[in-house]
């Protein structure tokens, strides 16, 4: 079971979650919608996007029946249309969107249903579950697989991201509104965090730098009563970071933890394992985030050990206006899998053979 | 029935539909526009952003996060072309959003009068629907159709231009009704007022369930593979029981 795309509403997740449960499916969720689904539940098994742990992409290449309900299966939801076989799937597909245009597109499912998402939801969560399906032990295996991959892993440098994550969910409300934009700091947050449910994730699916500023500003505009935190890249948050000024203007504090590392890592990542050692074009220079923030009117804060975190963050929630965290990384820690030394240093290898 | 001005016109259509918030960075293209806000701003509150891509982009968010239209006001080729990256997410995102932007007078339009561009050409493969208003009595019926088209089947956004003298011009002209969004239902017959998804739709997945034990029980569970060696693929299956006569490929509307 996929789970994705537009006009879902709390109730209709709802639905949903019983749907799955009382069938004992095993549930992921499309890329950046991970909200469709409540992270901490037995029966979510992680997001099928960029970056999707390999052996849930097999589970998912592997599997028999795959119900996607509301997501487009689109270039980031199939790995690059790897997944499922175009036009005529392995896989038995069901593929339930509101938009006719969008079943059959590429992939040509067994059973496709026209459907809003909360009409589909309320049938299904009324359906009679299936009695002791022999599928039951997939749940707890690809769960065991998902709490594997998101599990601690140490990074180079003084700073943990895994903690900071931690750190941060243990101590905001469950109702937490999480934006990011684009680049590979926010594997750090799709990763490592756990989405509670409906719309405590904004992020672009689009791909595109500087959507998470502006993002939580209309979160903190629109749900004042909600906290909302922002993980930006150095490169992704100046790109919309003169919206800072809206956020001290109308008084919405977020709290924006731009991950520092100084370069542009997504592209210098893909440099080392195309044109190893041959950089260029991605290495910025940023501004004192901290003293940036400041001079709008927010809090500003630097972090450069794991330990400074906790009160950092302490400090600019006790604030209530509007901070920027500057978490500054090594940038070899460009993925929680490897490092820029160890990309180059196998595409070289390769290059040799 | 009082005579309004084509701003004003517009701005009481966003309340007809619910519009409670819009982002914008000004634009002197759209000033009866802004002068309407004025009135309002108890019940509809005006953001202002600066940059028309903060703008586009809280428009959406505010989208994904409630389910409604994010509103967007820009100007003119600068400020639309800076507010396309929101657009281009809300398409690519589905999400429900309509910028709104306000555009050259019809006096001056196809001589590239200052900052003219062709907002229906521009935004064709960046929105679900881009039109331009040019009778100050249709506004009504096209914020209601644009309301309609963001927030039904798959989401995304629309585009409406706003001929600056359009804007200023006076008519008399009724409101629309609040739009009621159409719902593709799922069913296979008409059923009127009730939301649900065809019976033997159910059954089918109920069916497919049931007939698909796990794929490791077969095979070993997946694990790590060595470099290069491609997954076996499932063997292809007898189709399940299911209604006789039904095509293979079998998206209906209601």
């Amino acid at each position: 079971m996929i789970l994705g795309g537009p006009g879902w509403t709390r109730e209709s997740c709802n639905d949903m979650q019983r749907f799955v449960e009382a069938n004992h499916l095993p549930c992921a969720c499309a890329f950046r919608y991970q909200d469709l689904f409540d992270n901490r539940l037995d029966h979510y098994v992680g997001d099928v996007g960029i970056g999707i742990n390999p052996v849930l992409a097999e589970r998912v290449r592997m599997s028999d029946l795959l119900i996607v309900v509301g997501a487009r299966l689109g270039e980031m939801t199939t790995s690059g249309y790897t997944l499922l076989e175009a036009p005529v799937p392995r896989q038995k597909l069901v593929h339930v969107h509101p938009g006719a245009e969008e079943i059959a597109r590429v992939y040509q499912p067994e059973l496709g249903i026209l459907s809003d998402m909360a009409p589909f939801a309320r049938s299904v969560a009324a359906m009679s579950p299936v009695e002791n399906p022999p599928w039951r032990s997939t749940v707890a295996e690809a769960r065991a697989d998902f709490i594997a991959w998101t599990g601690r892993r140490e990074i180079p440098g003084r700073v943990q991201m895994w903690d900071i994550v931690d750190y941060i969910d243990k101590h905001v409300p469950e109702d937490t509104i999480f934006c990011n934009g684009a680049g590979n700091f926010a594997t750090w947050l799709h990763r490592f965090h756990r989405y509670t449910g409906w719309r405590t994730q904004l992020a672009p699916t689009s791909g595109a730098m500087g959507y998470g500023v502006p993002a939580a500003i209309a979160a903190k505009i629109t749900r004042p009563e909600r906290m909302v935190v922002c993980f930006a890249g150095d490169g992704d948050f100046l790109m919309s970071a003169q919206e800072l000024a809206t956020a001290v203007q109308y008084n919405a504090p977020v709290i924006f933890v731009v991950v520092n590392n100084g370069i542009y890592g997504t592209i210098r990542m893909h440099q080392e394992k195309h044109y190893p050692g041959r950089v260029v074009a991605t290495d910025i220079q940023n501004p004192q985030f901290a003293a940036f923030a400041r001079s709008f009117g927010a809090m500003g804060e630097i972090v450069e050990e794991t330990a400074q975190f906790g009160p950092a963050f302490d400090r600019c929630l006790a604030s209530g206006k509007p901070a920027v965290i500057e978490v500054r990384i090594d940038p070899q820690a460009i993925t929680p899998n490897t490092t820029l030394d160890a990309i180059r240093a196998a595409s070289l290898a390769n290059k040799k053979l | 029935m009082s005579a309004r001005e084509g701003g004003r016109i517009l701005v009481e259509q966003l309340l007809v539909h619910g519009g409670d918030c819009a982002f914008t960075v000004p634009g002197e293209s759209f000033l009866p526009v802004l002068d309407a806000f004025h009135d309002v701003q108890d019940r509809l509150k005006l953001v202002v952003c600066r940059h028309e891509a903060g703008a586009a982009n809280m428009a959406e968010a505010y989208g994904k996060l409630t389910n409604r239209p994010g509103l967007c006001f820009v100007t003119r080729g600068p400020g639309a072309t800076h507010a396309s990256i929101g657009v281009h997410t809300a398409f690519q995102d589905s999400t429900p959003m309509i910028l709104f932007i306000g555009d050259v007078g019809s006096d001056f339009r196809g001589r590239e009068a200052f900052q003219e561009v062709d907002f229906a050409a521009m935004f064709a493969p960046l929105a679900k629907w881009a039109a331009r208003i040019d009778d100050v009595e249709r506004i009504p019926e096209f914020v209601a159709r644009a309301f309609h088209v963001a927030t039904s089947g798959r989401r995304g956004p629309v585009v409406l231009a706003l001929p600056e003298d359009m804007l200023s011009k006076k008519a008399t002209v009724a409101d629309a009704r609040q739009m009621r969004i159409a719902r593709a239902a799922g069913a296979s017959r008409i059923v009127v007022g009730a939301e649900i998804v065809a019976e033997q739709d159910l059954a089918y997945i109920a069916a497919a369930m049931a007939d698909d034990p796990p794929l490791h029980a077969r095979h070993a569970a997946p694990g790590p593979r060595e470099h290069g060696a491609l997954p076996q693929p499932p063997r292809r299956r007898a189709q399940p029981a299911r209604d006789p006569g039904r095509p293979r490929l079998d998206a209906r509307v209601v």
